[in-house]
């Protein structure tokens, strides 16, 4: 019998049964839900930073103008370097939509002055409604890592075991002409089943969704990923139809393996990582940081008196402040780097950790080529200091009143817009990869072995 | 046969059974060590807010003379205290900002969520016994379930249990009272052990506490029970074992994974909130509207003529107050209605979307419960809320006596008027007072109203179940 006969009279009898149709639906539904949500998201994430960029080009604009054309009182003169401001804006992940990964938690823009500290500098961007983000979000990653794989194991759980409880197992043998075919046929018409209506949801994604640096390529990985995923998963399911056990126990197990793999450990994993590498305190670095800038504050003005009147006054008032900001920075720096230092501590368990789960590792490497990750994120927000130091130390020549700010002075102070890394492989790929060849391999011979039983 | 040889005979097989026997296992295990986890991370949290309230407290005091405006802007931050139950259920808390500056001129929102201090990866729910007894409980339960009475069919052993002389509907309740029993075994425990810690909790229990609890346990028992109807029920009705645990796989999915993000789905789509930027633009708006510090404004105008008829002189320089502290009361006053504005606004968005969600948990009791136990616990959106309203409460009272002391005293230095230190020490201090747990009733009651009618539910479904059975006999 030749392959595509194999395939349609599989497909045929796979449909007779009503799991197949109710896989298809839910496999559909979800998959629909995650192209709505997912297109909403991203559109939202490119309106809010085309409206942050042009609300900074329009104030730097007005500040240009008035400096180009004289209108500026004294006052505000004096005031200029306290005014200048520059953005800072993360490119929108390039499949903010596919996996929306921590896209919804952190901040996406920043707006770079002197008198913003690395402790303030990303404040009132929080607005979510917390009860709706309780809820999670069902994007398409989701449905890749967590219901695609259930839909697998409903559909496999008795691929094989069933044939052998219900003594049919010969009989279909003996039409396929070999195991191996017979294995192709039902592999490909359930993967295919399972993975159609992903692929069609990223396909529509791709389409719909707007126009981002190197998006083909990172879908094209992406879809990788998930088929790497879905081999894995049938894979298991393959090895556990080889074991010479019962349908109802080959589906107990599997379903325990998707349990244990992807809510157990990786609630586990994430609840140990936060155990072991507590944040310091967000509160006691907010009673710290006013602490500091009372303390320092006193301090400064006890040993400088100022004396001067009107704008002198004004000038010192600015260079002071100045002054005491960076004192202040210096004073919270060693928290701000603990906070760093804790959250990269807890990157580092999961990454190690999720080996034992490797829909940790999938979901990982999906949010990863999305570049919605957390290590995406840090980079981000260690860029966005820099940059933010970078503006201080040279804005701050004027606030000290060593330079005049003039047009070019201004223009010499940069926004931090990084452009979109490009999608690479993710590195712990391998081990899904191995694992799923492994499973593939050993079921294979187990299964040619004991099929004819 | 009697009750008490069925559930010999189940109980045994339960035994026998490893794979069932580690699965309750972990599941307990589970859950002990969300109960761990949760009473060292509530216990530092507690630690540290009182730590922190204690030194900020000491900056207030300690900030010298100063402009009584100056203090206002620098002013104090509200910390959430966590209650004794959010060792139990989380709820909303990971989400929701635990910190909130009550400075001058503006109603902050909540900052320093916890979920910005994470860095996991697959995170579909904060490890908790909450979760552990919500989620994964009813899988467990319903795995146990699934070969309770059509395990018996497929034996044969049915007809001969009916052919013994037991009735149907009773062997179905016997069944469901045999689940009932093995689900005892295994969560009654978590729920004692749940009770247990939240008695270790640093927030004393009260009354209120003790009466939050018991309801929280009771609600939890009648969804487990709920779940037992359930899980029965459908063992009854399918043919094989095999396929009663497929479907209740499948149902759990849905109702458990999909359904609540679905809603959550629909619910931003239906009502989306506004981002932030349009959030503070539209607040900014609408406070320059009024600027009483624009000494050509309308709204200075009419300030300025109000004083001065109210204290019956011609000129500010006559007034006998200082008009600065009039002009940052009045300004405050304004920003007062365009925040109770702006933020009833949000609120209107956010219960639209939860009126979303809420429909999903017709397809899933899971949601009404997680709303049910959070709303008991206090760290559901409600508790939030009230968090959030008493900070802003005490924000205008301090505002509103620093400004007051200004007006008084600042005569016309203005703003380069220092207050004497003593006026820090009458301002209080911020103290959220938790509301009882039927202040806050409402916010769930649907919920429960909805989780009550899935008791019944699933209590009639048993019942048709046992009919059917019965049918099946004849």
């Amino acid at each position: 019998m030749s392959m595509f006969t194999l395939l349609r009279l599989d497909a045929r009898r796979m449909f007779r049964e009503r799991l197949a149709i109710a896989v298809l639906v839910i496999g559909a539904t979800c998959a629909a839900a995650a192209v709505i949500a997912g297109s909403a998201w991203i559109d939202r994430l490119v309106a809010e930073r085309t409206a942050f960029l042009d609300e900074s080009a329009t104030a730097e604009r007005a500040l240009r103008d008035g400096l180009v054309a004289g209108t500026l009182s004294e006052e505000d003169r004096v005031l200029l370097p306290t005014r200048i401001t520059r953005p800072a804006a993360l490119p929108v992940p390039t499949l903010a939509d596919f996996s929306i990964g921590r896209s919804d938690v952190e901040p996406t823009t920043a707006t770079l002055r002197t008198r913003f500290r690395p402790d303030t500098l990303f404040s009132n961007y929080q607005l979510d409604h917390a009860e709706r983000a309780l809820r999670g979000r069902l994007d398409l990653a989701f449905v890749v890592v967590v219901v695609a794989p259930l839909l697998l194991i409903a559909l496999g759980y008795g691929v094989f075991a069933g044939d052998r409880d219900r003594g049919t197992a010969r009989l279909i043998l003996a039409q396929a002409g070999s195991p191996m075919a017979l294995l192709l046929a039902r592999s490909i018409n359930r993967l295919l089943l399972v993975l159609a209506p992903v692929a069609l949801a990223a396909s529509v994604l791709l389409a719909t969704g707007p126009d981002l640096p190197h998006r083909d390529s990172a879908a094209a990985l992406w879809l990788l990923v998930a088929a790497v995923g879905l081999l894995l998963w049938w894979g298991i399911v393959l090895l556990v139809n080889s074991l010479r056990i019962g349908a109802e126990s080959a589906g107990l197990l599997l379903v325990a393996l998707w349990v244990v793999t992807v809510f157990v450990f990786p609630a586990a994993i994430n609840a140990s990582a936060q155990a072991l590498y507590p944040p310091p305190s967000r509160l006691a670095q907010i009673v710290d940081a006013r602490a500091a800038e009372q303390r320092v504050t006193q301090q400064y003005e006890r040993d400088h008196a100022t004396v001067a009147e009107g704008l002198e006054a004004l000038r010192a008032r600015v260079a002071t402040n100045y002054r005491i900001g960076l004192r202040i920075e210096g004073e919270l720096a060693p928290g701000v780097r603990a906070f760093e230092a804790q959250l990269a501590g807890q990157r580092r368990v999961v990454s190690r950790a999720q080996m034992v789960s490797p829909p940790m590792v999938l979901a990982a490497a999906h949010d990863r080529i999305a570049g919605t990750d957390a290590a995406a994120y840090a980079r981000w927000r260690e860029g966005t200091l820099a940059a933010l130091t970078a503006i201080k130390q040279h804005i701050g020549q004027a606030s000290l009143g060593q330079r005049v700010v003039d047009v070019a002075f201004m223009d010499a102070a940069r926004p931090y817009t990084p452009d979109a890394p490009r999608p690479r492989w993710p590195g712990g790929m391998a081990w899904p990869v191995l694992l799923a060849a492994a499973a593939w391999l050993v079921a294979w011979r187990r299964l040619r072995r004991i099929l004819p039983d | 046969m009697s009750t008490a040889a069925l559930l010999r005979k189940d109980g045994l097989e339960f035994l026998r059974d490893r794979r069932l026997l580690g699965a309750s296992a972990l599941v307990l295990l589970l859950g002990l060590l969300a109960l761990l986890l949760a009473l060292g991370q509530v216990t530092a949290y507690e630690r540290d807010r009182r730590a922190a309230e204690e030194q900020d407290r000491a900056t207030w005091l300690s900030q010298g003379a100063r402009n009584p405006h100056g203090a206002a802007h620098f002013n104090a931050w509200a910390f959430r205290p966590l209650t004794a139950l959010a060792l139990l259920e989380p709820g909303v808390t990971p989400h929701a900002g635990a910190a909130i500056w009550m400075e001058a001129h503006r109603q902050d929102l909540a900052s320093a969520r916890p979920v910005e201090d994470r860095a996991g990866t697959l995170d579909l729910g904060t490890l908790s016994l909450a979760w552990v007894l919500q989620v994964l409980a009813p899988l467990l339960l319903g795995v146990l379930a699934a070969g309770l009475v059509a395990r018996e069919r497929e034996r044969g052993t049915l007809r001969s249990m009916l052919a013994a002389g037991l009735r149907p509907t009773s062997v179905v309740a016997m069944k469901a009272r045999t689940l009932g029993v093995l689900g005892a075994v295994v969560l009654l425990p978590l729920l004692l052990a749940g009770a247990a810690t939240v008695a270790m909790a640093p927030a004393s229990l009260d009354a209120d506490g003790v009466q939050r609890l018991v309801l929280w346990l009771l609600a939890h028992a009648g969804y487990l029970a709920l779940v037992v109807c359930l899980a029965v029920a459908l063992s009854a009705a399918v043919a094989t074992a095999e396929r009663a645990m497929l479907l209740w796989v499948g149902g759990w999915a849905l109702a458990m994974l999909i359904a609540p993000r679905l809603g959550a789905t629909i619910a931003d789509a239906a009502a989306p909130l506004p981002t932030p930027r349009e959030f503070w633009a539209g607040i900014e708006a609408q406070l320059g509207e009024a600027d009483v510090f624009d000494p050509e404004s309308p709204a200075t105008k009419a300030l300025q003529s109000a004083t001065l008829a109210r204290y019956g002189v011609a000129r500010i320089e006559d007034l006998p107050v200082n008009f600065a502290g009039i002009q940052l009361d009045a300004a405050e006053a304004h920003g007062n209605e365009v925040f109770d504005r702006a933020y009833g606004k949000l609120h209107a968005h956010e219960d639209r979307q939860r009126t979303w969600m809420r429909i999903a948990s017709l397809l899933s009791p899971m949601s009404a419960l997680q709303n049910v136990s959070a709303g008991l616990a206090g760290t559901d959106t409600a508790h939030q809320r009230e968090f959030a309203a008493q900070a802003e409460a005490h924000r205008r009272l301090t505002v509103g006596l620093l400004n007051a002391d200004m007006t008084r005293n600042a005569g016309r230095a203005d703003f380069e008027y220092k207050a004497d230190p003593l006026l820090w020490t009458t301002i209080p201090e911020f103290e959220y007072r938790s509301p009882s747990w039927w202040m806050k009733a409402r916010a769930w009651a649907i919920d429960a109203t909805v989780l009550a009618a899935w008791m019944l539910l699933a209590a009639g479904l048993l019942r048709r179940a046992g009919r059917a059975l019965a049918k099946e006999a004849a």
